[in-house]
């Protein structure tokens, strides 16, 4: 089954009159479950295809189906809510707010579901034990490693059992031993909980968790098997 | 209300800032609920049913010109009035200057009379004041400041008309504003000044509350033609027109307020400004989660009204305390009246607050929330 169906996508960014093509013309299926890994050289369009997939950037051209849904067609308030259900999303650094515990953090998307507080603990202690900080909890932000920090923000992007996982160089700023916990971790979701992960990265020993690895350059999609 | 806490967090994420903006919206809210106050105290001097039945007769040109007291009898004869007492401003000090207070040299005959809320201690000392030459009222709160007793001789010297009064307490008086004022005889006031028979107001009971605008226009026609033509007033007019003499009081008030509140509008902007532009990651994480932009931009103004609103509640809270535990009437030596914060002002103030968060925060809360989540990322990393 295929999660996300991607199709002749592009997407270029306007800078006064020079345009920037960071995306152009890709297509690419997602099977569900699957692990895909996207790398290439800085700048060639990993980020924006990412940010594409999650709906937080909308394509200059084609079509993005997400479990039947085109994201392409929704308003900003549709995509909002869509998001909160469907996507998980991991950025590099600087992932969680600083005036909240680990708990309220990972408890902010379901603040707007219509679950009730107990439930919403029950659901925070499970994504928090998942990856293996529920005795953190109470801590905030700056009273934890880059690598706690990394795992607590996986910890909210699964709270709310979402279809698709995506980390945009989640090991990036991480040593190499929190990088390995952060990698596990994903591939335990992928595995054992079925996730379907989309995860950015330079590193190759980090693509090796992955079950398929694209690469891109220049904006340009590369096929199976082909790097720069 | 599940976003109370993340509202409450944020707004004291930066303690030193919140609390000084705190604190310039609560002072600047104190002086508007004071400068209200005031207002208020001035324009309604509190009307007892019996001042609603005088009016007070003052020389047209100003307060200070005086009148033949002859005028006394005159104004008794029109048509509707009750009783007249000539009522003359002293303008003395006891003792030391600074401690400035009312004194006012009545007809002891009838004043009890016409200032019927004015209530003495006793018959007795009411009798000794119609009585005695020198004979003198204090009210109570006087007493009680310079610890005077029935009986104690107090020599004021006016600094109005250069003489001393040398006055003997018959007793206390109590209510209708008499509480921080002192009256003694208009007759030992006359002898004083030689009988020069002259007095700067006549206050004037009418029989009816209905007949005072009657009776105004007849005394002021009266005396039109007299080398001393007269302007008749109700008592509550009459004191405000006496604030009057620093200038339209209302208006100067009224600007005062405005640019304090314009002034604590561009404090606020200023310090959400700078507290919003901090957080564009945290606002793109937040969209990032499923937070709309619209949900964003409620929880950035939600948390202004908290600072604003602690602000504004804590200064006229504060205003309102002060007032009521100092007395504002002993203070002013008898000039401001129900000087006390309303409740209605401390909702006032608390309005403005609202005003103030809306005004400083929605423009930069809306501009923030929209950025995209792509942008903001990028931006974040810089
Ligand atoms: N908002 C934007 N405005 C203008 N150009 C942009 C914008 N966002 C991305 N780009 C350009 O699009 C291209 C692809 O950017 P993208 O961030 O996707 O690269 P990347 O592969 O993620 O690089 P890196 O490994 O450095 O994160 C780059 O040339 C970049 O400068
Ligand atoms: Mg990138």
């Amino acid at each position: 089954m295929v999660a996300v169906e991607i199709r002749n996508v592009s997407k270029i960014f306007k800078k006064e009159a020079q345009e920037v093509v960071a995306l152009q013309d890709a297509s690419l299926d997602i099977e569900a479950g699957g692990f895909l890994c996207l790398m290439g050289p800085s700048g060639s369009g990993k980020s924006t295809l990412l940010n594409l997939i999650a709906g937080i950037d909308r394509p200059s051209g084609g079509r993005i189906v997400i479990n039947g849904d085109n994201i392409a067609g929704m308003s900003e308030s549709q995509l909002a809510t869509w998001r909160n259900h469907t996507i998980g999303f991991i950025f590099q650094t600087f992932n969680l707010i600083p005036v909240l515990t680990a708990f309220e953090n990972v408890e902010l998307p379901l603040l707007l579901t219509k679950l009730t507080r107990t439930e919403r603990k029950e659901h925070v202690d499970t994504a928090l034990a998942l990856v293996g900080l529920k005795d953190r909890m109470r801590h905030y932000p700056r009273q934890l490693s880059g690598g706690q920090e990394q795992r607590v923000a996986i910890a909210r992007a699964i709270v709310t059992d979402p279809l698709l996982l995506l980390a945009d160089e989640p090991t990036g700023d991480l040593d190499a031993h929190s990088a390995d916990e952060v990698l596990a971790i994903l591939e335990k979701l992928n595995k054992e909980f079925s996730k379907t992960v989309v995860m950015v990265t330079h590193d190759p020993r980090a693509a090796r968790h992955a079950t398929v690895t694209r690469h891109l350059d220049k904006g340009v999609l590369l096929p199976e098997g082909v790097s720069a | 209300m599940k976003f109370l806490r993340i509202i409450f967090r944020n707004a004291f994420r930066n303690k030193r800032r919140t609390i000084l903006t705190i604190l310039s919206i609560g002072m600047s809210l104190f002086l508007i609920s004071t400068l209200r106050t005031l207002l208020t105290s001035l324009e309604s001097p509190p009307l007892t049913p019996e001042s609603a039945k005088r009016v007070v007769t003052r020389h047209q040109t100003s307060l200070g010109a005086m009148m033949p007291v002859s005028y006394r009898e005159k104004i008794k004869s029109v048509p509707g009035v009750d009783d007249v007492t000539a009522t003359q401003w002293f303008g003395g000090v006891y003792k030391d200057p600074s401690f400035f207070f009312a004194q006012f040299a009545v007809d002891a005959d009838r004043f009890l009379e016409i200032y019927a809320e004015a209530r003495v201690q006793s018959p007795d000392q009411a009798g000794c004041f119609k009585r005695e030459r020198t004979g003198a009222l204090a009210g109570v709160k006087l007493a009680k400041r310079f610890d005077w007793k029935v009986g104690d001789t107090v020599t004021i010297d006016s600094q109005i008309f250069s003489v001393k009064a040398e006055t003997r307490i018959c007793g206390l008086v109590d209510g209708g504003g008499s509480e921080a004022t002192y009256y003694f005889h208009y007759d030992y006031f006359n002898e004083l000044l030689n009988n020069a028979g002259v007095a700067g107001t006549f206050t004037v009971k009418a029989k009816s509350p209905d007949d005072l605008t009657a009776i105004s226009t007849a005394i002021d026609d009266m005396f039109r033609n007299s080398t001393a033509p007269t302007k008749t007033e109700t008592e509550s007019a009459f004191i405000l027109g006496f604030a009057s003499m620093w200038g339209d009081v209302r208006t100067l008030i009224v600007s005062i307020s405005t640019i304090v509140l314009f002034t604590v509008v561009l404090v606020a902007a200023n310090t959400m400004a700078m507290s919003i532009r901090e957080r564009t990651g945290e606002i793109a994480i937040l969209k990032t989660l499923g937070f709309s932009p619209g949900s964003v931009l409620s929880m950035m103004v939600a948390e202004s009204v908290v600072i604003a609103a602690s602000g504004g509640l804590g200064g006229a809270l504060a205003a309102k305390f002060i007032f009521g535990s100092v007395d504002m009437q002993m203070l002013s030596g008898g000039f401001l009246q129900g000087f006390f914060v309303q409740w209605s002002t401390v909702l006032m103030s608390l309005g403005i607050a609202l005003i103030v968060a809306l005004t400083s925060t929605t423009f930069p809360a809306w501009s923030a929330s929209r950025i995209p989540i792509a942008e903001a990322v990028r931006r974040r990393g810089e």
